[in-house]
């Protein structure tokens, strides 16, 4: 699609909003489908933070912090967000029809998906900030810049899969 | 005719249920027991079984001056021992919560004397005397006010009132301070401000949403909604229309 503002060319972004805070397992599961579709570029899960302790070790009365860890397409991916929204931007809006099916498929509850634009197209100040302007294109808009943690991301090797 | 309080203004449920939340002669339903060690572990102020501190010597052996006011208002008990101030702090989901922070402040007033209650747009605080904290805190966790799903004890990280709910009907908390057991009993597993607790606290099941529908104090568009209440917009918008013109006219 075009950009009303620059007029360039862009990619078209989707928002999923499920109803509900997804549970980890509920995610990945999201998550595992959304990877079977070719056509999308790239994929955001957006969130309040992931509650550290597991709710089963609390009634066990453990009180250990754990990471969890999506594993998309075989590589370990640390969540630190309850999934709440996945932000994914697609070649064609074709594709937004297969995302459905996918959402219907996994999410035990009602969900919407919205057009917009979830992702920036464009380096801010900040990024000049912290980056010193050394955002490259597949990661622009990706990531909290303010955040203090390290953002956990899978790289583009697992777009081998694509197209099945 | 004597004058006779109506608490607050409307005709639909959610009216009728703040009225009653307010009106201090209406004895609030009954809906599960807490010992009164979980209250106070729950609320984690003191240990269970210890002494009260004290801020002051009890007023009887404190020698106050002669004053008429001593004479008409009987201390609360925690007053009247010299406790400390402690507080509790309640967030109510948005998702039919049976109670709502400015209506637990409204209660406060009305039904609770010697209290310091403070409202935010999720939580609201209530500041007293440690033993009064505690008596209102067993009061407002056993009654209908207080749901275990979508209500929570919340001394700080209180996020979540405005958030969708988790997959299982439960509040959003970080610090995961109660817990949704298999067998449908929702378990307190830390205190109000996230401290490990020795034992978990049994709150019972949560309500279900139709029961919640009905005793909730929420107006909301899947439910009950605002504009559906004409006299509650009608006096909304007269407090607003007077405040506004006293406002910039004080004359007036």
């Amino acid at each position: 699609m075009v950009s009303p503002v620059t007029g360039k060319k862009r990619l078209l972004q989707l928002e999923i909003f499920p109803s509900r805070l997804l549970t980890v397992e509920t995610a990945q599961k999201l998550l595992n489908e959304l990877n079977k579709i070719s056509g999308i570029t790239r994929m955001v899960v957006y969130g309040p933070g992931l509650p550290k302790d597991d709710p089963k070790d609390l009634l066990e009365g453990k009180f250990e912090a754990q990471k969890r860890y999506l594993n998309i397409l075989g590589e370990q991916v640390e969540l630190t967000v309850q999934v709440g929204r996945v932000w994914v931007e697609v070649e064609d809006i074709a594709v937004k029809d297969k995302i459905r099916e996918a959402c219907e498929k996994t999410l035990p509850f009602s969900f919407d998906i919205n057009e917009g634009l979830y992702l920036r197209t464009r380096k801010t100040i900040t990024d000049y900030v912290r980056k010193g302007g050394n955002v490259d294109d597949i990661s622009l808009g990706m990531f909290d810049p303010k955040s203090r943690r390290k953002p956990s991301c899978c790289g583009p090797r697992s777009d081998k899969h694509m197209d099945e | 005719m004597a004058y006779k309080a109506q608490y607050y203004p409307g005709k639909t449920s959610v009216a009728q249920n703040r009225k009653k939340f307010m009106d201090p002669s209406y004895k609030l339903e009954k809906i599960r027991s807490l010992s009164d060690d979980d209250v106070v572990i729950m609320l984690g102020h003191r240990a269970p079984g210890s002494a009260y501190k004290t801020i002051h010597p009890p007023l009887k052996e404190g020698g106050e001056p002669d004053d008429p006011i001593r004479k008409i208002v009987e201390p609360t008990a925690g007053a009247a021992a010299g406790d400390r101030i402690r507080y509790c702090q309640f967030t109510d989901s948005m998702f039919y919560a049976p109670a709502v922070p400015y209506l637990r402040s409204w209660m406060a007033a009305t039904r609770y004397r010697g209290v310091d209650p403070g409202t935010l747009s999720g939580r609201q605080i209530v500041e007293a005397r440690e033993r009064d904290v505690e008596k209102i805190t067993k009061e407002l966790m056993e009654t209908e006010v207080y749901d275990a799903a979508r209500s929570g004890l919340r001394g700080c990280t209180v996020h979540g009132h405005s958030l969708r709910l988790n997959e299982n009907g439960m509040m959003f908390d970080m610090l995961q301070r109660v817990v949704l057991d298999k067998n449908g009993n929702v378990y307190a597993v830390k205190d109000q401000v996230g401290d490990p607790l020795d034992r978990k606290v049994n709150l019972g099941k949560p309500m279900s949403d139709a029961e919640l529908k009905k005793r909730t104090t929420i107006y909301f568009i899947g439910g009950v909604p605002f504009r559906s209440d004409a006299e509650v917009v009608g006096w909304v918008q007269r407090i607003h229309n007077e405040r506004t013109k006293c406002g910039f006219a004080p004359k007036l």
